[in-house]
């Protein structure tokens, strides 16, 4: 399987909120889907990374898993 | 910053300050991992320094023409703000922390400054440079005697004079003076945080560099199977070290 096989980049809520950013990829070996979180405060500066992972059989479920992450965040 | 000296003159022909509230206008530059450059509005009044940040200033300030003694802030986004309360040596601050708004309050913080020599004209405005230590960082502040409130953006007090300038020596926060305006006394309507929780300076220092910042929701929403693991960033913030951690 492809090492990466999708990249977002997606900016949460509106002027000075919360911002969140998120990469997605498949492992070579394992079909272990990663979701990173990198979280801004409102001064632009990064106040953490949340890295949510899930085994998963194929990019389409990982894409969904990514999804799910994403919705949870409100970014979709 | 042009309009410096039409102010200035403007402040010298009223009354003196005792009875004039005063508004200075910021430009905020945040050097930072995603650089943001901010409006902010200082509002100075007998006893009070109420500092706005992070909506446009224009949208600030809503002088009224049919009652100048008027004045509203709209919250658009995520507006914060620190209230000095002089009588009470109080600082009330809404900060946004991981993306939920907090009411921080605390006592006005000592800030040793250190006054030099160096004098530099901002605009027709003859500053003086001071040196700060304070919760973390350096700075350097130009501040005018001109104008002789105790008050600066931010936090910022203690100087004999009104803060013009003040950058940290990393370049990575700056706060600049664009216009000064003297009005009549008007009230202040800062942006509503009624259900905003109530901390302390240790819970603002846990909450923003400590707690894990993976929202509860989301993990009790995973998908089976899923795991989560949290890394904070380092302290990039404005305070960086707190008074019980020297």
């Amino acid at each position: 399987m492809k090492k990466i096989l999708i990249m977002f980049a997606l900016i949460a809520g509106t002027m000075g909120s919360f911002a969140n950013t998120t990469e997605t990829r498949v492992s070579d070996d394992l079909d272990n889907c990663i979701v990173t979180v990198t979280h801004y405060d409102s001064q632009g500066n990064v106040t953490g990374t949340s890295v949510y992972s899930s085994f998963q059989p194929n990019l389409l479920s990982c894409q969904n898993f990514a999804h799910q992450v994403k919705k949870l965040y409100n970014m979709e | 910053m042009k309009t410096y000296c039409t102010y200035i003159m403007l402040l010298f022909t009223c009354l003196g300050f005792a009875q004039q509230d005063l508004n200075v206008k910021y430009k905020v530059y945040y050097n930072t991992d995603r650089p943001t450059t901010k409006d902010a509005l200082l509002h100075i009044r007998p006893n009070e320094y109420v500092y706005i940040e992070g909506v446009n200033t224009e949208a600030l300030v809503k002088l009224s023409k049919e009652d100048d003694n008027f004045l509203s802030v709209q919250s658009r986004g995520s507006v914060t703000y620190n209230q000095i309360d002089l009588k009470n040596d109080t600082i009330t601050s809404k900060v946004n922390i991981k993306g939920s708004d907090y009411i921080l309050e605390e006592k006005i913080p000592k800030m040793d400054w250190t006054i030099t020599n160096k004098i530099k004209n901002i605009e027709g405005i003859i500053s003086k440079e001071a040196i700060l230590k304070f919760r973390g960082r350096s700075y350097t502040a130009w501040f005018t005697e001109e104008i002789p409130v105790s008050a600066g953006p931010w936090k910022f007090n203690g100087l004999p004079g009104l803060i013009l300038e003040i950058t940290d020596h990393t370049n990575r926060y700056t706060w600049q003076a664009i216009s000064i305006e003297q009005n009549k006394e008007v009230n202040l309507l800062l942006p509503d945080c009624d259900d905003c929780n109530k901390i302390d300076l240790r819970t603002f220092c846990y909450l923003r560099y400590e707690k894990n910042n993976s929202q509860g929701s989301v993990l009790r929403n995973l998908p089976r199977g899923g795991s989560a693991l949290y890394t904070p960033g380092p302290r990039n913030g404005i305070e960086t070290l707190f008074e019980w951690e020297n």
